[in-house]
Order: structure tokens, then sequence, then C-alpha cells
């Protein structure tokens, strides 16, 4: 832990560690100091002068931003000296931006305004004078015009902190700017339309092309939700307008590991605007697909089930909430065939294993993974331990193939993971004599990582699931082993179930029961053998086109409920849209289909989740050879992600 | 010699290797400048990928220098002085003075190649204002507009 150091803020007495800007200092008792250029996590940069403030003994303002906290520092961040300050900035600031905030949608989100007005400034008083212009980049996601641009460099910072660096400071005196080079597209220079830029730009500059004309987000309703689409169940904040969503954004929340959304997050709701949303059941009939009501529906599918030897089975797409409402219609049916498919991927064990956070890792050992935002695959992990490097942790890797985080790693080695790893927990647990470290034989790599393990507080292994048990066999007790799901609520669902009474997921697909029920988008590609399928979920693709009946279900954000997260963290989502006429929840489902059978249901109540959620075995054990075959080979996994990818590349055509 | 080269690799191993290949930039677009005369385009994106940088990084370093040029450059540059001195004695007589019988704007170079036009901001010796230098060699000082269509005529003559 970094020593503290003691200081005095508007009359408030402040405690924070060593190193601690003034702007962060003030933060923790309240105190927010106008700031535009400053980057949560990111060195100050001084570039934007409004956080100026007042140090007793100090002659003028300093920038907040760039100032280390030092003991017994006087500072005062409001005064008649300050106020005219930051005015002044503001003057200079407008002069070259746009006067047009009347028609600006940004209004609600801009900074820039914000302090305008708090500042009570409504025009420059020099002369508007235009800088930058609007910049011709068709593509379904970002609007540049740096014409609104106020050279904060954020969209810079950010771009390059979680390692894309697609954006550049260009030029230099008044033809500064902010862009790629040569005003070329983002996407021939490597963008992969994350918008963590647009995300921080506190002006108008950058903005989401799907809001667009959607009105200004002053208008807009924000609810917290979580983003369904990988195992990296990212938070997002969904903004609607009448209803409508408009934007997704990341939500910034300190506990949380990720302020990164990739395009699919972010954009995805609108480019699946194309796809067909169910809103109607469907039956298929002699290979035929008919639209049908959910009384007939329900009917048919009732009278299967009532011939049993049925089976049941909850995606990892769905809330916890879900899952145990399938449960429950399972237990008072007394369809005991219930199974999750994370269980195609990862151990029960592995999804089980306690909750632990990447953010405070000082070591991460990352095995058999290789997260990257340019292919897509858990893109939001690439970022985290891209911006988690930069901060200063190390990393390892072990993977038998070359990763992309190999440059950024204190020590890389490929080869069979399994087989490291047993080699990395030998060393792990002896001395390490200072002489080997020089060698580059693979056993003195080896040696390398363990001394790194050694020496760290809170190191965090992250592995493919296939790998848990290795990883826990490797490094027993000291510091977490976290398997990265493919599916959002894999964790979740592992919680919520109890294990499968008689076969379980993979059998169940196999051809195992003659019924088979499937809540939420199944994992892509997978060939469902059974007699008679019952596929709900949103769209009408996938899985679903095997079906017998296709029932329309509810998307993320028009519903309410908990998942839990890769890093076994409970997440909420609100819901912020209504769900479409014709749409059904799964619990009005299974309440309809319970009274046809002539069952009651009692549905668990909402603590019952977080208990469940809680329930986590006792610390991990070392165990010999409980190797996991899983269901689905590593390519088709990687395979499942890769969906996402082709989802955005199409639209980038 | 020894105390050095102990130095040397002490800053090396402060040195990340993004900052080495960083630091490497600007040696290279002098490397390529002097053989193509300007930076095109295609020798920056193989820089990148030889360095393993972003386009990004290559441009924003490339941008900041004024001696870089994006553009191709014509055969004899003339460059005239808008700096303060030389803007008060009559700088931008001379300047529209080569803009129109050049018909180029500043910052331009003809589609032949033949000529570039630039302003500077004060080359240092202002005693001698309105200044022009031609290929950064011949300053001409206490330049008038007579004088600058002279010049002009001498840089790029053209046929009647
Ligand atoms: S969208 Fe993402 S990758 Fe593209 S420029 Fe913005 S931050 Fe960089
Ligand atoms: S585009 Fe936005 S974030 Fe980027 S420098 Fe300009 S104002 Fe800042
Ligand atoms: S990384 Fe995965 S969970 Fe996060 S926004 Fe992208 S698709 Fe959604
Ligand atoms: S926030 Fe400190 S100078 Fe911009
Ligand atoms: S201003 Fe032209 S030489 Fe100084």
């Amino acid at each position: 832990m970094e020593p503290n150091v003691k200081l005095t803020i508007d009359g408030y007495a402040v405690t924070v560690p060593v190193g601690t800007n003034l702007l962060e200092a003030a933060q923790t008792v309240g105190v927010e100091i106008p700031h535009l250029c400053y980057l949560k996590s990111f060195l100050g940069i001084g570039a934007c002068r409004i956080c100026l403030v007042e140090i007793a003994g100090f002659r003028a303002p300093v920038t907040a931003c760039t100032t280390l906290v030092q003991a017994d520092m006087l500072v005062i961040t409001d005064s008649a000296r300050l106020r005219a300050d930051r005015k002044f900035v503001l003057d200079l600031i407008l002069s070259v931006h746009p006067p047009r905030c009347g028609q600006c949608e940004k209004v609600g989100v801009c900074q820039l305004i914000k302090y305008a007005s708090k500042y009570r400034i409504g025009k420059s008083t020099f002369e508007y004078t235009e800088i930058g212009q609007a910049v011709t980049d068709p593509n379904p996601f970002i609007r540049r015009d740096m014409r609104y641009c106020i050279l904060c460099g954020k969209c810079v910072r950010i771009c390059q902190g979680q390692g894309t660096n697609v954006l550049a400071f260009l030029g230099r005196g008044i033809k500064l700017g902010v862009g790629t080079p040569a005003a070329s597209s983002l996407k021939d220079n490597g963008c992969t339309f994350c918008g963590s830029c647009v995300e921080v730009c506190p002006v108008s500059a950058l903005a989401e092309v799907p809001k667009l004309g959607k009105g200004r987000e002053i208008k807009y309703t924000k609810t917290a939700s979580v983003c369904m689409q990988c195992g990296n169940a990212c938070p997002t904040q969904v903004a609607t307008y009448e209803d409508e969503l408009v934007k997704v954004n990341a939500l910034d929340n300190a506990d949380q590991t990720t302020g990164y959304l990739c395009a699919v997050g972010r954009f995805g709701f609108y480019l699946r605007q194309g796809e067909k949303r169910l809103t109607t059941p469907l039956k298929k009939s002699s290979g035929i697909w008919q639209e049908t009501d959910w009384t007939e529906a329900l009917t048919i599918i009732s009278q299967r089930f009532k011939k049993g030897n049925s089976g049941l089975i909850a995606t990892g797409t769905i809330l916890n909430q879900e899952v145990l409402d399938l449960a429950t219609f399972a237990q008072a049916t007394q369809i005991s065939n219930l199974a999750g498919t994370p269980a195609l991927y990862a151990s029960n064990e592995a999804l089980r294993a306690p909750a632990a956070q990447l953010e405070q890792a000082d070591l991460i050992i990352l095995v058999g993974l290789n997260p990257s935002q340019q292919q897509r695959v858990f893109p939001a992990l690439d970022a985290v331990i891209k911006s988690r490097v930069r901060q200063g942790a190390k990393l390892v890797v072990l993977n038998d193939v070359a990763t992309g985080l190999g440059a950024l790693a204190e020590v890389e080695i490929l080869d069979e993971p399994v087989m490291l790893l047993e080699a990395f927990g030998r060393c792990a647990g002896m001395s390490i004599p200072q002489d080997v470290l020089g060698a580059t034989t693979q056993a003195a790599i080896i040696a390398k990582a363990a001394k790194l393990y050694q020496a760290a507080q809170n190191p965090v292994l992250l592995c493919e699931p296939a790998y848990y048990q290795a990883c826990v066999n490797a490094i027993g007790n000291k510091g977490p082993v976290l398997v990265m799901p493919y599916e959002a609520n894999a964790k979740g669902v592992a919680l919520m179930l109890p294990a499968p009474e008689q076969l379980n997921c993979r059998e169940l697909l196999n051809g195992g029961v003659d019924t088979l029920y499937i809540a939420g988008e199944m994992l892509a590609g997978k060939n469902v053998q059974t007699d008679f399928l019952i596929v709900q979920q949103p769209y009408f693709n996938g899985v679903a086109l095997q079906a017998d009946i296709v029932l329309p279900a509810p998307l993320p954000w028009e519903k309410t409920g908990t998942v839990v997260d890769w890093q076994g963290q409970l997440k909420n989502l609100q819901q912020a849209c209504p769900v479409p006429p014709g749409v059904k929840t799964y619990r009005q489902v299974f309440s309809e289909l319970g009274q046809m059978l002539g069952c009651r249901l009692e549905w668990t109540a909402e603590d019952a989740v977080i208990a469940a959620a809680q329930l986590r075995p006792e610390p991990v054990v070392r165990e010999l050879s409980t190797a996991f075959t899983p269901a689905l080979s590593l390519v088709e996994r990687v395979k499942l992600l890769k969906e996402l990818n082709g989802l955005v590349a199409r639209s980038l055509e | 010699m020894e105390i050095k080269s102990e130095i040397d690799s002490n800053v090396l191993t402060v040195l990340t290797d993004e900052q080495k290949k960083k630091a490497m930039i600007i040696q290279a677009l002098f490397v390529i400048q002097k053989e193509h005369n300007y930076l095109p385009a295609e020798q920056l994106k193989q820089l990148s990928e030889r360095l393993e940088l972003s386009t990004a990084d290559i441009y924003s370093t490339a941008s900041f220098y004024k001696q870089f040029y994006m553009q191709p450059r014509g055969k004899n540059v003339v460059c005239v002085c808008v700096g303060t001195a030389c803007h008060v004695s009559g700088a931008p007589e001379i300047l529209e003075t080569f803009e129109k019988t050049f018909d180029l704007k500043a910052g331009e170079t003809d589609p032949d190649l033949n000529v570039t036009l630039e302003t500077v901001g004060c080359v240092g010796c202002c005693g001698l204002a309105p200044v022009v230098t031609v290929n950064e060699a011949e300053i001409l000082g206490e330049i008038t507009t007579a004088e600058a269509e002279k010049v002009a005529g001498k840089v790029w003559p053209k046929e009647a």
C-alpha cells in the first residue's frame, strides 16, 4: 500500500495515497473541480486549464489535474479569482467552438455547455473563428465533426491506452487537430469501432451515428443494463427516448473492471435491427414455417410435455431469475432433465469458483486465452488487460499459440498449457536461484514466471475454462483462478441450477429426450438432435432454424434481473424498454404452460437469487486428473465469438 | 568509455521497446525524405509496419515538424517570410506577387513539380525585411514586388 498524505481542500481534511492528483483528492470529499481534459486513470496533461485551483504559498493558480498532493497543502477550489480565471478560459475555448448549442444534440452530456452555464458565459466575447472541419468518413457508427473539437486529447489517450492507437494529434499550432492520418477513414486505420473515443469526448466532436436526429441527450432516460453478447458481460447504460433504445454507453462504475464496450455491445442493438425480431410464435409444419398464436403454440408444447421424456435447457444468455423460474417450472412439472449450456465448455467447479477482480491484480497469468479487440474475441478483456499493464501490472502468457498480448507480456511461453502449468506449479513452490533467470531455456523462462508469481501481492490466473483444474493444481491457494466463460451469464446459470439429475446438456442436445425446450439464444451452429425442439429467443436465427416451435423472448434491455459475470460479481439489469406486443417473458410462458399442465408454480423470491449467487464451494483444492473435456472443441468455442465479429464486419462493408 | 556504455545500457533498460521504436521515427523520416524529397504515404505505411507502431504514431510525429513534407515538392522552393517584421514591411504583397505569377497558393506545388511556394514565420534577419529565400540557400532581403516577379521568372521560366 502507498503511504498516505494529509492535506486540506476547501476546509475538508483529506487523506489520500501519495501520487494522487488534486482533482481526484478533492473528489474523495465530494468537491468537484471543473475539468475538461482530465481522464480518469491517465496522467493529467493540463491542456484545458479549467481545473485551476489556488494553493496557499503559491503565487498563481495551478492546474489540479497535474498537481500531486503534498503534505499539509492548503487548497482552495473556488474563489472570485478562480471563477474569473475559469470564465476567461471558457471564453477562449468558446471562441473557437461553433456557437450552435441551440441545435446541438449533445446537450445533456456536453461538459462545455455545463461549465459555460455554471460560469454564466453565453457566448464568447471574442469573434468566433472556425478551426477544424467535419470529417467525411461514412460508417454506421461514429460521426466526426472536428469543428466542435476542443483538443482535450481524451479520445487519443483512451484509444492509445486500450492499445488500439488509431487516433493521433496531427499538425501543430493553429493547425493542430485530432484524427486519423491524412483524413483517412477510421476503418483503414484499424479502428474496431468500440466507441471509447465517443464515450470520453466532452463535446459534440464525436457522436454515435445511430442516435443522430433522435433528440437531445438531456431528454434521454438512462438505465443500467448488461451486454449479454459474450462472456465479458460488460455493464452498460442504456439510453431511451420515447421508449426507443437510442444508444448504449459503458457504465462507468468504480468497482467494475471495465469502462469499455466493444462495437457489438455499443452498437449491436442497432446492427440487429435488420434481423428478424420474433413477435409472434412460429411453428414448422411439414417443413414450412407458419405464424401461429400463443394459445396454439403453448397447447402443442404442453401436449408434448405430457407425453414425458422431455428436457429443459437454460442458456447462458438468460438472467438468474429466469434460470430459477425454469428450475421452478421443472420441479412443478416433474421434468427432471434440466441442464445449462455453460456445461458444454466448463466444469461446474470452474463456473462456481469464488469471485475475484482483475482490477486489483498486480500480476495476471493468462492461460490458453487469446483475447483480441481486432478479432472481437473477448474484446473487453483485451482492453482491460492492456490498461492494467499500462498501469503497472505484470503479464505472463501461457498458450500453445502466439497471442496478441504477447508483446506486452513480461514472459510469454508457447507450449502445451497443461504441461507448462505443471512445470510452473513445481517452480512456484521452490526458491529460485538468481543465476537461473538469465538463461533462455524453457525451464529458465518458466522459473522467471514463477519468480514473478512469488513476488506478486495479488496474482490472478485467468484461463480458458478447459484449463481450470490444471491452474488450480499449479498454484493452490495464492491468488484466485478465474475462468473466462463464453456466455454472459454462464456463472449465474451454474450457480442457479442444481446439478443435472439425469442427462447432462450434451446428452440432451444429442437426442437424449424426445421433446426439448431451450430458453435463450443457444450457442450458434450446434446441431440439435431431438424429435421435437422448442426454442424461445428474441431473434429468428441460429438454433431456432432447427426448431419445431419458436417462441419470441424479450431482449436484455426489456427485462429486469441479475447475472453473475465472469469475475463472479452480481450485476443488475433494469428494464429500459417495454416488452413489444406479441412477446412473452419466460415466466409468462412457464406460468401458462404450468396451468395447462395442471401445476401450481411458486416463484422463488429475488433474495433467493442473491443467496444462490453467493453460494460458493469451499476454497479450491488440488486434485489429480479431474481433467474436464469440453463438449465443444476450442475451435468451435472461439467460433462462437467470431459470430460477433461477423456482425460488425458485415455492417462495414 | 566503459562508464559511458554502462550508463547507456542502464538507459536502455528503462526504455520500453515501444519507446525505443518511437525514438527511431524521426531518423527514419529523414532517410525517407532524403530519398523521395517528401514522405510518400506508402513509405509511411511500410515504416509503421516495420516498427510495429500505428500509423497514428508516425503521422503525429511527422506532422509536428515543418521540415517534413507529406506532398511532393517542386525542384525549387520559394519561401516568403511572413513574420512580424516582414509582414509590416510588405510581405503580403510579395506573397501575392508570387501567388499570381506562379498561379499557386501558399503551400502549393505545381503539378509538374517545378516549384513549391511556401511561407515561414521569421527567418531571423528581420533587418532585411521583407525577406524571401530560394531553396533555403539564397536569401533575398528588402525585396520589392518588381524584384519578386523577376525571381519568379528565373526560378520557373514559363514559355511566353
Ligand atoms: S472507436 Fe475505438 S478503436 Fe476506433 S478510434 Fe475510437 S477508441 Fe479507437
Ligand atoms: S474529438 Fe472530442 S475527445 Fe477528441 S480531442 Fe476533440 S474534444 Fe477531445
Ligand atoms: S466484450 Fe462482449 S459483453 Fe462486452 S460489449 Fe462486447 S460483446 Fe458485449
Ligand atoms: S482538467 Fe486539468 S487542465 Fe484540463
Ligand atoms: S520577420 Fe521575416 S525575417 Fe524576421
